[in-house]
């Protein structure tokens, strides 16, 4: 109905056609799965990597924890120890009086 | 019901849709497979329609080159001035024969280039251009006149060189 009037127009179609058939046509359902493919990759290492986070910083937690009930047992030690030294040398006192 | 489509698309349609979606972006490869890509996720996630009211590749073809616009679009605000100036001025030709098709074609506007595409290399009939368009019938017409008219003039200017087009 349009194409058949005109020759040389026609011609650089038909020889443009020609040459867009050595141009190769990409797989495009398969770049679309590796894109599926790497996007559910990503998600599932960002889960890890939240998990790991998560336990690194349960693990921090309770270190932290037993560090400062370690410095209260100390005092408590030390205290007694005070206590103890104190209460000798009143009873060392009181014998040297007597 | 939309994956049967895009198996039906993909078997039928998918080299020719690959060559109108390079022509709609200027030859580029890269950007071809960006828009085919986005036109079968459209299709796949039920966005893109088929609603039998055209034919599947004059609908596949629409579809593809509204996609185009907008990805050119998209990418015209993101990049700058200068940056599109040499985007447009080094277009990725595989061939200087390319080079010399797209070229010629480029002087056209583009609405005249696509419709003597349509025409001449996917051969639509001009009702088929002006649904894969969304214009009239008489405004195809007058780009399809009027771009025939310019490309022979510019195939005739270029008949002494390599390309004999007579």
């Amino acid at each position: 109905m349009t194409s058949n009037d005109d020759p040389i127009v026609e011609r650089f179609f038909t020889q443009m056609k020609q040459l867009d058939q050595e141009v190769p046509v990409p797989d495009i359902l398969a770049r679309i799965n590796r894109k599926k493919r790497l996007r559910r990759r990503r998600a599932y290492m960002s889960v890890v990597a939240s998990v790991v986070l998560l336990v690194v910083a349960f693990l921090m937690l309770g270190r932290e924890k037993t560090s400062a009930q370690q410095e209260v047992d100390i005092a408590v030690v030390e205290q007694d120890l005070e206590s103890m030294m104190s209460w000798q040398s009143a009873t060392g006192s009181l014998m040297e009086t007597k | 019901m939309s994956r049967e489509l895009m198996e039906k698309v993909y078997a039928e349609l998918h080299q020719d849709a690959y060559h109108w979606a390079r022509q709609c972006v200027n030859y580029s490869d890269e950007q071809a497979e960006d828009v085919l890509q986005t036109v079968y996720l459209k299709i796949l996630n039920g966005k893109a329609r088929y609603n039998n009211r055209s034919g599947l590749k004059t609908w596949l073809y629409s579809v593809i080159r509204f996609t185009a616009a907008d990805t050119f679009r998209s990418t015209r605000k993101q990049v700058s001035l200068d940056a599109a100036a040499e985007q447009t001025e080094e277009p990725e030709m595989n061939t200087l024969d390319e080079h010399f098709y797209a070229s010629a074609l480029k002087q056209l506007s583009t609405n005249q280039s696509q419709v003597l595409l349509l025409v001449f290399y996917h051969n639509y009939t001009l009702e088929a251009v002006a649904e894969v368009m969304g214009l009239s019938i008489g405004t195809i017409r007058t780009h399809y006149d009027r771009g025939k008219k310019k490309l022979r003039q510019i195939l005739e200017k270029e008949k002494n060189t390599t390309y004999d087009f007579k």
